[in-house]
């Protein structure tokens, strides 16, 4: 084939077809999941006593189906679409096509079997278990084999700004999904995370932000520049507006993770990090929304008739709104009063409902009766679907502000002498906001019959029609040859990079350099800057060949965004994992975990308890004031993973441990409702069900191998301890009436809860303190154990 | 909390560093695209609008 020869490109119409059509399916599976476990949080027998449909362990069901199947399928519908129409040449690989499709649905079916049987990472929205991680993985490299492979393959020279964010999605999806999923299995479905306390929770919310970005953001943002163009029938409003939204977007929001973090034990430049970022991403946000929005100048009056434009409009005015309150909510004062309440969870679903949802919607419309070769079936039907969504993301997102809102300010108000909480129990403020909970119930079930109208909708448009096959005639295009090409190298030689690198090393030796070298710094910035000015002027048009020949050249394209997204990472992570290490803490370090209290603890994960439940005191005073000394960062130093949350349904848990009776914790769990209003699911199983000790020994080389400084014990000697100290907890209590096997599910769990909280000084060596104080306790509870047996001696 | 070492005191001027290189970059590509042309620009927009599917038929 040679250049300027007309050829006809056949799309590869059915991956599409397949993609759209599994993101209907699993988009009303995550909808249904999310309006029942919002209805158990009103009515908390819908939890059934079933081990499989309570809160903990659906929640990660309604997150990871809503985050990777609806909006995962949705999004390779839109790129698969696009990019051959965008590159006008079909994707390079069927066969691939086809395995990402399979491959992916079945990820999701594991998923959707393992999260409500309890197997879980613990780490929100990363609770997949690590096969099903190493299935992603593979996944993933399949489809960016087949995307950039297409890339290679096209007719078109130059990348259209949605191809920009497909890029940055492949790859920063990547790094994000491996280094946040980097574990050590100790079976073949559970592992623990390589990171802990404090360093898990930076690189869990530097993914878990950046998922939000480059999962549900940058993806559909590339389909807006695709899709809005077409629906609207007139281009872009700006396309040098798309080409700076891109990169600031992909610059700046990297580091914004910390803002999940803030008032927390994270190291205060980190939240300042994070903060400064989330406030810099208001300008490329709405940038790219206002680009949006715009590009439907002089077709305003077709957002009566078209709900596809109808959707598409509002889904980017809710990014707008979005990523207005993201950064007003990463403010460290507004934080105080948001963070762990309902007000994240409307900006969450404000989002999700809105942005990616509408879209999805707006694209499923414009794109089913192109794919079966007829028409909608219904336009009215499609208007209704808009109008309740509508009215469901507003109910939605209004009772959930108002209750963020108002639960926040009942837990920080303090009685008039200021010296004691208004509010002193926690489930006040749950039954504050009951009616509130119930309003956000009716709007999450108002958009998932607004989307059953879609379902309906596309199901009579298919029935109408007949796959159809899209054909285009193009102009054929080969990529010149590498000579002509410009090879990496050639971008490194180049001058503009090689000025670009001499101003940030020599800026860099300037501010972190010492009094001479800051100074040496200073002269090499004020050099390298005149050397830039002076080529710029001399061989402006190098300059701009250089970022022109980058806009049609994929490879070093995608290594610049890949090293454009991991500095903020690296900045951020490299000096926790360095700094925040055990040796280093001088303040209070963490009790290490008994054999049991460990059993007990991956229980307290399976079970999801962190769903609901923080283990993180805030340096603010209310929470202090109610959960006592805000949390240490020393603390949590040996919790693979971390569980300080992100949401209180119920209160914090930082300090339980030994603040009420062994037997209480057994009645609380068996029947939760012995406090008045609590909205906690009983969680009887726990006593039927034994712990598996034989696991233990494993588990402890593991965490081990990771740095926690277990002493060395046999096999023996680690189940043994954990039968004996189970038996001192059956028996403590035996006296209030209360028989529970000891090898108990029940027992392992209150020994963990009440180990919550027990730190100690860290002395000179902190791990052998940590280490010292376990092998006393364990000798503690064989004296308990021998006592126990003496006693019951005839 | 930490012994004070060194890192700490480099890792108090992250925050700026990140801003100056990441704000350097944003000016870079925020005058980049002002100067790209407007035929390019009117090209790259035109993209997605490009594509006439010169017929559709049954895919079975």
């Amino acid at each position: 084939m040679t250049d300027g020869e007309k050829i006809t490109i056949e799309y590869d119409d059915r991956t599409v077809r397949w993609f759209t059509l599994a993101t209907v399916f699993w988009a009303v599976i995550a909808m249904l999941a999310g309006v029942y476990i919002a209805f158990q949080l009103n009515y908390w027998q819908l939890n059934l006593k079933l081990p499989w449909l309570t809160f903990g362990r659906l929640r990660p069901l309604h997150t990871n189906a809503a985050i990777f199947a609806f909006v995962g399928n949705m999004m390779f519908a839109g790129i698969y679409y696009s990019t051959q129409r965008l590159c006008k040449t079909r994707t390079a690989s069927d066969l691939l096509s086809k395995i990402h499709f399979w491959g992916w649905q079945g990820i999701i079916v594991a998923a959707a079997i393992t999260l409500p049987l309890g197997l879980t990472r613990g780490k929100e929205y990363a609770e997949l278990i690590w096969p099903i991680n190493l299935a992603v993985v593979a996944i993933w490299v399949v489809f960016a084999v087949n995307f950039f492979w297409t890339l290679v393959k096209r007719n078109e020279p130059s990348l259209y700004v949605a191809i920009w964010f497909y890029i940055a999605t492949i790859v920063t999806v990547a790094m994000l999904y491996i280094v946040n999923h980097l574990s050590i299995p100790t079976s073949l479905t559970h592992s623990y995370p390589v990171f802990a306390g404090v360093q898990d929770a930076l690189v869990q919310w530097w993914y878990g932000h950046n998922a939000v970005a480059f999962f549900l953001t940058t993806p559909i943002l590339g389909i807006m520049y695709y899709f809005i163009p077409k629906a609207a029938g007139r281009p872009v409003y700006s396309y040098r507006l798309s080409v700076v939204h891109f990169w600031s977007l992909v610059f700046i929001y990297i580091w914004a993770g910390p803002h999940h973090l803030l008032n927390t034990a994270l190291p205060h430049w980190l939240q300042a990090l994070g903060m400064c970022f989330s406030l810099m991403l208001w300008a490329p946000s709405w940038g790219g929304m206002l680009n949006g929005l715009l590009t439907l100048r002089g077709a305003w009056h077709k957002l009566l008739e078209d709900p596809v434009l109808k959707f598409m409009a509002a889904s980017v005015t809710f990014y707008g709104m979005a990523t207005f309150e993201g950064p007003l909510l990463a403010i460290r004062g507004v934080n105080y009063l948001s963070h762990y309440s309902d007000w994240t969870i409307g900006h969450v679903h404000s989002g999700t409902l809105g942005w990616n949802g509408f879209m999805a919607a707006g694209m499923i419309y414009w794109l089913v009766p192109r794919l079966w070769g007829t028409k909608l079936y219904s336009t009215k039907l499609a208007d209704y679907h808009f109008w309740i969504g509508f009215i469901g993301i507003l109910l939605y997102v209004a009772a959930m502000w108002t209750s963020g809102i108002r639960q926040g300010l009942m837990l920080n108000a303090v009685n008039e002498d200021g010296l004691g909480l208004k509010y002193a129990q926690f489930v006040e403020t749950l039954t504050g906001v009951w009616p509130l909970l119930l309003f956000r119930s009716i709007g999450g079930t108002f958009y998932l019959i607004g989307f059953l109208l879609l379902v309906y909708n596309v199901v009579m448009t298919i029935r109408a029609g007949s796959p159809a096959t899209s054909r285009q005639e193009v102009v054929s295009w080969n990529a010149p040859e590498p000579k002509a090409r410009p090879k990496l190298m050639e971008f490194i030689e180049g001058d503009p990079f090689a000025a670009t690198i001499g101003i940030i090393f020599s800026a860099s030796i300037w501010m972190l350099g010492g009094h001479v070298v800051e100074w040496i710094g200073l002269g090499l910035t004020i050099f390298f800057s005149v050397i830039a000015v002076r080529r710029f002027k001399k061989d402006t048009q190098f300059w701009v060949d250089w970022y022109d020949r980058l806009s049609e050249n994929w490879m070093p394209f995608t290594v610049l965004a890949l090293i454009a997204v991991a500095i903020g990472g690296a900045i951020q992570i490299i000096p926790t994992v360095t700094v925040n290490r055990a040796h280093n803490i001088e303040d209070r370090i963490q009790k290490l975990y008994s054999p049991l209290e460990l059993a007990g603890r991956d229980i307290y994960v399976s079970e999801g308890c962190y769903n609901c439940h923080s283990q993180m005191i805030r340096t603010i005073m209310p929470d202090v004031m109610r959960y006592g000394d805000y949390s240490r960062l020393g603390e949590s130093i040996f919790d693979h993973p971390f569980q300080w949350g992100s949401k209180r349904t119920g209160p914090d848990l930082a300090r339980e441990g030994g603040q009420r009776s062994n037997t209480w914790h057994y009645n609380h769990l068996i029947n939760p409702q012995m406090q008045e209003n609590s909205i906690m699911p009983p969680y009887p199983w726990l006593e039927e069900q034994k712990t598996d000790l034989k696991a233990l020994p494993k588990k402890i080389g593991v965490l081990s191998k990771l740095g926690v400084p277990y002493p060395a014990m046999t096999k023996h000697e680690i189940q043994q301890h954990a039968i004996e100290q189970g038996m001192e907890i059956a028996e403590s209590m035996k006296g209030d009436g209360v028989l529970v096997d000891h090898e108990s599910k029940m027992v392992a769990l209150i020994a963990y809860l009440q180990k919550l909280g027990q730190s100690e000084e860290p002395g000179d060596n902190p791990a052998e303190a940590a280490a010292a104080e376990l092998t006393a306790q364990l000798e503690a509870a064989r004296e308990a154990k021998a006592q126990i047996t003496l006693s019951q001696q005839p | 909390m930490f012994h004070r070492i060194d890192y700490e005191q480099w890792t108090s001027l992250v925050p700026f560093a990140a801003f100056f290189v990441t704000f350097g970059v944003f000016v870079y590509f925020v005058v980049r695209a002002v100067r790209l042309s407007r035929k390019e620009a009117e090209y790259m927009a035109q993209l997605p609008l490009q594509e006439k599917p010169e017929f559709k038929d049954s895919d079975q």
